[in-house]
């Protein structure tokens, strides 16, 4: 019913990452033409959305029309310890068998290594997108963008950021201190490819998060969008064709 | 104080946590009378600094205040400016019964009865001009704004909350409903606080009054709950003798308004009774600052309490840690991505 393989551990072993930074269980969503993945953590901050398309993998296989998909639910503890037994040498399979019951992970190096993870009980309901409009869209150098929330993380436990047409500013303070990051849109040289602002924004977000997120970027590139008092929507791409996207809810003032 | 209508209202029973993240504009005279009377020694005795100034007001709105904003609610205290002039006889009348309770203090005290000394103390308690400067300088010390009324402070707290600017406000009296605030909090200051003895004891909890629930409970308008208050008595005014609330809206209900009242059932009201209605139904509107809840300032803090009124160090720095780490918290709330949908 699912069968897929895929030869680089490394693009699995982000996957993963990414889904442990802020899941429990993984609720995976498998169709005839892709895997995906949507889900909000457990305090509705933020939302995780991936999908693999069927080309990130070497072969794939699965009999579900794309209107029904299969609900593949794992623990994600469970996922992650036998995620850490991979190799990069190793080459990987995934499958369900016919009876549904069980995910097989097998990992083919030195040795055919096969681990059958029992399914859970999915969720009744799949999560729905939220709507989002957005006055800022910046493509930017991912190492870069890594470096700003680590810079504001050091005095700060939330990132205020700031954009109009020209500049990208990265910034947080606390009783110990504060911290800016100021980035110039254009020319050669600048980790920052693309910035648009409809108008001037500015929104804060909680650092942690961030923080987590940006350990599961592989992809050089990254897209940030938000508007003011919005949520930030961070995009990264996963082997060239797969997409991670993550949303994140605001800290908002109060009045 | 305020106007006897709790036996029509209906009020929701709620924890402090319920409301957490809540704006609300204190009646910051209601409160400070509340802190004043109640936080003394079992003979009537008012907590005193070395020189013998009452300090109760100042520990009441540390404490309690600390308290409220570690449930995370952000407070406004409003001051009452001046009295409207048909207020002064009442305000005349408060002034002897204080005088009164202190003299019958002191008798009971001589006479060793301590709780009578008690109940009279209470009933004694005074709020001086300096004890309002200080309880203003205390709460923007606390980062707690601060807004002065033109006249009544329970008519601009209502204006705020009908404004959106504040959610509710709180008072231990009726009035703002008088003054068309939309929803009210009782029991803010005393929540926590035990009452009754025994098996009879109970925590007190706030309270949220919602004036439009109510008045379409009662299926009357705000004139008439006005005219009802008016019957019953209020600050500016002497009830009519026998009426109650439940009579009062009886009335009310059969006959529409005090006009009709005095027409139809013939009951003279020596009340200048259009002069009252206006100043509930027709408060002075007044502009309003932008509010600001600013951090704490600890070091502002300390001077007033501990270098000025002899409060304990250590107690209160400990409150202060408090505050402080809740501040670093607030900066901003942390919102759901359920609001964005």
């Amino acid at each position: 019913m699912f069968h897929a393989a895929l030869d680089s551990t490394k693009t699995w072993k982000q996957i993963v990452d990414a889904l442990a930074t802020m899941l429990t269980e993984a609720h995976f969503m498998v169709t005839k033409s892709k895997m995906a993945l949507r889900q909000m953590d457990s305090s509705k901050v933020a939302m995780l959305d991936i999908e693999l398309p069927a080309q990130v993998f070497q072969e794939y296989t699965c009999d579900a029309p794309d209107k029904s998909p299969h609900d593949v639910c794992i623990g994600i503890d469970e996922l992650v310890r036998v995620s850490k037994r991979m190799t990069s040498e190793d080459h990987l399979e995934f499958s369900i068998d016919e009876s549904g019951s069980t995910f097989e992970i097998r990992m083919i190096g030195n040795a055919d290594r096969r681990f059958k993870l029992q399914l859970l009980t999915p969720p009744p309901s799949r999560a729905k997108r939220p709507a989002l409009k957005f006055d800022v869209r910046v493509e930017m150098f991912a190492d870069t963008f890594k470096q700003a929330v680590k810079d504001v993380g050091v005095l700060s436990g939330h990132v205020r950021i700031t954009a109009n047409g020209d500049t990208l500013k990265f910034s947080g303070a606390s009783d110990f201190g504060e911290t800016e990051v100021v980035l110039s849109r254009g020319g050669d040289e600048s980790p920052v490819y693309v910035l648009e602002a409809k108008t001037e924004s500015s929104a804060m977000y909680a650092l942690n998060y961030l923080v987590e997120i940006s350990k599961a970027i592989a992809s050089d590139t990254v897209t940030l969008q938000f508007s003011t008092n919005n949520p930030l929507l961070l995009e990264s791409l996963i082997a060239e064709v797969g997409r991670l996207s993550f949303i994140l809810a605001p800290r908002i003032e109060r009045r | 104080m305020g106007t006897r209508l709790g036996d029509i209202m209906v009020a929701t029973t709620v924890t402090l946590k319920d409301l957490a993240g809540k704006t609300i504009a204190v009646d910051a005279f209601n409160t400070l009378y509340q802190f004043l009377s109640t936080i003394r020694q079992p003979d009537g005795t008012p907590l005193m600094d070395r020189e013998g100034r009452v300090t109760s007001h100042l520990s009441g709105l540390f404490y309690r205040n600390v308290n409220l904003i570690e449930h995370d609610l952000r407070l406004v205290y409003v001051f009452d400016g001046e009295a409207p002039v048909l207020k002064a006889e009442e305000v005349e009348k408060r002034r002897e019964r204080r005088e009164a309770a202190r003299l019958e203090w002191e008798r009971a005290k001589e006479e060793g009865r301590i709780e009578d000394a008690f109940k009279a103390a209470r009933a004694s308690s005074r709020l001086t001009a300096e004890m309002i400067e200080e309880s203003k300088a205390l709460l923007q010390a606390l980062g707690i704004p601060v807004v002065q009324a033109p006249s009544e402070g329970e008519a601009l707290a209502a204006q705020m909350a009908r404004e959106g600017i504040v959610w509710a406000s709180a008072s231990q009296d009726n009035d703002a409903l008088l003054y068309n605030c939309p929803r009210m909090v009782r029991n803010l200051s005393i929540s926590g606080r035990r009452r009754g003895r025994g098996a009879k004891q109970k925590t007190v909890q706030p309270e949220i009054i919602d004036l439009d629930n109510n008045l379409r409970t009662l299926g009357i308008t705000r004139e008439q709950l006005v005219d009802i208050a008016i019957l019953v008595g209020t600050d500016y005014n002497p009830g009519v003798k026998g009426v109650g609330p439940k009579t009062a809206l009886k009335l009310v209900t059969k006959y529409g308004c005090l006009e009709r009242i005095e027409e139809e059932k013939g009951l003279r009201l020596d009340i200048p009774y259009q002069k009252i209605r206006d100043i509930f139904l027709k408060p002075l509107e007044t502009e309003l600052e932008p509010i600001e809840w600013k951090r704490p300032d600890p070091e502002r803090v300390m001077e007033i309490l501990c270098d000025r009124h002899d409060f304990n160090m250590d107690r209160v720095e400990r409150a202060l840690e408090r505050l402080t780490a809740r501040a670093r918290e607030t900066d901003g709330r942390q919102s759901s991505l359920t609001e964005f949908f």
